[in-house]
């Protein structure tokens, strides 16, 4: 919960990011990746794959071709046309981003976002 | 649009982000919780005694997690983690310097949630420093 006057100025904040263009691009480019039927189907079957590869890597049952099929399925995901869409979008807020919380970091005294993001789970 | 034109328009629109982002950091900065922070961390610098004993408590963690992590126990350590914890939130310059720590997180880690809320995406999270789990 935070107080009327702190709620303007964040207000005005996102505004001012929702004007930009690298901050809708990244908005279209996540909307795009996620709701691509084909796409979410090779990053699913890709996260599969990998839990697999892992915990046969434990027993070291794995075989060369399990590494090539799992190579293969990272590489359609890779440059499957909205990923890459995708990455070059958070590429760009990324550095938008970065630039705010140095701003406020540096008026603030602290790293802003090493202390407001949700406390990291293993 | 063309290329010259969008490059203005993104220049432009950043520099407006960067100012609205330094006036949140401003009027953040106005709150009483920074302000708390402020005064409770420039006693706590100014308290050689309450520094002392946060340095040994934070050297007491240490060792313990670290015997712990080994999955060891050892009733010595134990014991003086326990004393010097027990010290330090009694000692009034730390207890009120680590008060003002929790308070400014929480209110900090709220603003980052309106934020969230409203943007769509985890601005902290997507830019804090890249660091290890735990």
């Amino acid at each position: 919960m935070i107080d009327r006057e702190l709620q303007e100025s964040a207000d005005q904040f996102v505004r001012a990011l929702e004007e930009n263009p690298i901050v809708s691009a990244f908005r279209e480019a996540k909307t795009s990746m996620e709701q691509d039927k084909e796409l979410s189907a090779l990053r699913d079957q890709h996260a599969r794959m990998s839990l697999q590869f892992r915990s046969k890597q434990f027993d070291e049952s794995f075989t060369q071709e399990d590494i090539s099929n799992l190579r293969t399925l990272f590489g359609q995901v890779s440059t499957h046309p909205l990923n890459v869409r995708f990455v070059d979008a958070r590429d760009e807020i990324l550095l938008l981003l970065g630039d705010c919380n140095k701003a406020m970091s540096s008026l603030l005294g602290f790293d802003f976002a090493a202390n407001a993001a949700p406390a990291a789970s293993c | 649009m063309r290329q010259a034109e969008k490059n203005e328009t993104v220049s432009t629109t950043s520099r407006a982000a960067l100012e609205a982002a330094r006036a949140l950091a401003r009027k953040f900065a106005e709150s009483e919780v920074f302000k708390e922070f402020e005064a409770a961390s420039a006693a706590f610098r100014g308290d050689a005694e309450a520094q002392k004993l946060f340095r040994s408590y934070q050297s007491a963690q240490r060792e313990t997690q670290m015997i712990r992590g080994w999955g060891g126990h050892d009733k010595g350590f134990e014991d003086r983690f326990q004393r010097l914890q027990t010290a330090l939130f009694a000692h009034p310059t730390c207890k009120r310097y680590l008060a003002s720590q929790e308070s400014l997180l929480v209110a900090l880690k709220d603003l980052n949630v309106y934020l969230t809320g409203k943007l769509g995406f985890d601005l902290a999270e997507m830019t804090k420093p890249a660091g290890g789990c735990c």
